[in-house]
């Protein structure tokens, strides 16, 4: 077990922590920025959260077991930054009218821009944590037990705000119609 | 996946990936050299700053051993003294956003935490993950302090309880036992910050949701703050006098930690430093 020392990080960090955080934001800086942005509603805050991610990584560096693990806590923290900062934000999200003139079809596999942004309006809209699960299990293809986990809440939990989520999105895309 | 999920995961891996193509990497880039820059300021001020606790310790009981000495006979070695950061470090925090506000002095990891969040009527300090199982005693804390301004009591189904009393707020806690969804023990009246509250832990075996506190009065049960499952809560209950509302003070572990004591003795420990302002 580490100790309170281990735990702040040495003060001679290896040279290579602040290379090898550097390397990863060059890797992934720009695909963590499309998923926070998926969860908060601008891209001022999605460069934000992902910013203190690869901060809170640097800091944790020397005590993180394995390196290898890195990508995984940068996409664990930017979803719990974008999560406090959605929380944080105290306004109501207004509601935003979907555009007149859709024409998406819920079987449809095929998706124009016109769909897609029609129904990436609808998930913006659905409340927090149904918009959490939504994006957890269709953008990072987590499973069920794995966005429990990560939002803290049961399985059954996930499985309820997933079903009442993607029912929400369907009439919606049948009322565009 | 049926057709509509394929057309949903396609839509929003389309969105992400044309946000981010148009995201600015050099910007990006600047903006966490200067974050990193200060981290690593910050890392030589701690440096300093405990590295002056030491030599101040250090002369202390040299001074100590100094002067006790026997004149005749000479001084027996001195022992280092190294004194655990944990043990004698703490994090000064200040609310902004509660009422009242409040000051205490949290264990130094709060400082470290990989989740700190402030709200209007809440400051959380969260530890990540530990990535085990069990946990170590001293992993995947979190410490928390809420103004409860309205919540869901476990009787009240999706009916929200706004200004909750002291009483009521106390009442819906210990209502958990009897309706079998946690344990509760120690249970006991004392005062935090010169005000009476009541102290208890409490071992949840089921989510109990909105209980804990709900920011605005929109929020359904699963958007508030509550207690989850197989997590065991040290908590005080404060009452800020009739017509205020109570402030709840909480520091939560795994159900499964192997020393519960020692979190409970920590919490006990800053919960003493808290006075409101």
């Amino acid at each position: 077990m580490r100790g309170a020392d281990d735990a702040q990080g040495s003060a001679d960090l290896p040279r290579s922590a602040r290379a090898a955080v550097t390397s990863l934001f060059h890797v992934h800086y720009r695909r963590l920025v499309g998923l926070a942005a998926l969860m908060v509603d601008d891209r001022e805050t999605a460069e934000e959260v992902v910013q203190d991610a690869f901060e809170q990584l640097y800091r944790r560096w020397g005590s993180l077991r394995d390196p290898g693990a890195a990508v995984g806590y940068l996409d664990r923290s930017v979803v719990n930054g974008a999560r406090s900062r959605v929380r944080r934000r105290y306004t109501e999200r207004s509601f935003a009218p979907p555009r007149e003139g859709s024409v998406v079809s819920a079987e449809s596999v095929g998706i124009d821009s016109r769909q897609r942004d029609d129904l990436v309006a609808a998930v913006k809209e659905l409340p927090q944590r149904q918009r959490e699960v939504i994006v957890l299990r269709y953008y990072l293809d987590l499973s069920e037990e794995q966005i429990a986990q990560w939002l803290g809440v049961s399985p059954g939990s996930v499985k309820k705000h997933a079903h009442r989520a993607t029912a929400t999105l369907q009439r919606r895309m049948e009322a565009w119609a | 996946m049926n057709a509509f999920e394929r057309t949903l995961a396609t839509a929003l891996r389309d969105e992400a990936g044309e946000i981010a193509m148009s995201t600015d990497i050099n910007a990006g880039r600047e903006a966490l050299d200067d974050k990193l820059d200060n981290v690593d300021r910050g890392r030589r001020r701690w440096l300093w700053g405990v590295g002056a606790v030491l030599v101040a310790v250090a002369a202390v009981v040299l001074a100590f051993v100094v002067t006790s000495r026997p004149v005749a006979r000479p001084a027996p070695p001195v022992d280092r003294v190294t004194p655990s950061p944990s043990a004698t470090l703490a994090f000064r925090v200040e609310t902004s956003l509660m009422t009242p506000n409040v000051t205490a002095d949290l264990p130094y990891w709060t400082a470290l935490a990989s989740n700190v969040d402030q709200g209007v009527g809440y400051d959380v300090f969260d530890q990540f993950d530990c990535g085990s199982s069990p946990c170590p005693s001293d992993k995947q804390l979190k410490i928390r302090f809420m103004t409860v301004k309205q919540m869901y009591r476990p009787q009240d189904g999706r009916t929200m309880t706004k200004n909750p009393s002291f009483s009521v707020y106390t009442d819906a806690w210990l209502s958990v036992m009897a309706r079998g969804a946690a344990t509760i023990t120690d249970k006991i009246s004392t005062t935090v910050g010169g005000r009476p509250a009541v102290a208890m832990t409490a071992t949840f075996s089921q989510d109990v949701l909105g209980l804990a506190m709900c920011q605005r009065e929109t929020d359904a049960p699963t958007d508030c703050f509550y207690p989850q499952k197989a997590r065991t809560y040290r908590l005080a209950i404060v009452d800020q006098g009739a017509g205020r509302p109570p402030t709840l003070f909480y520091e939560s572990m795994n159900a499964d930690n192997p020393a519960p004591s020692a979190v409970i003795s920590e919490f006990d420990t800053w919960l003493s430093t808290v006075r409101f302002v």
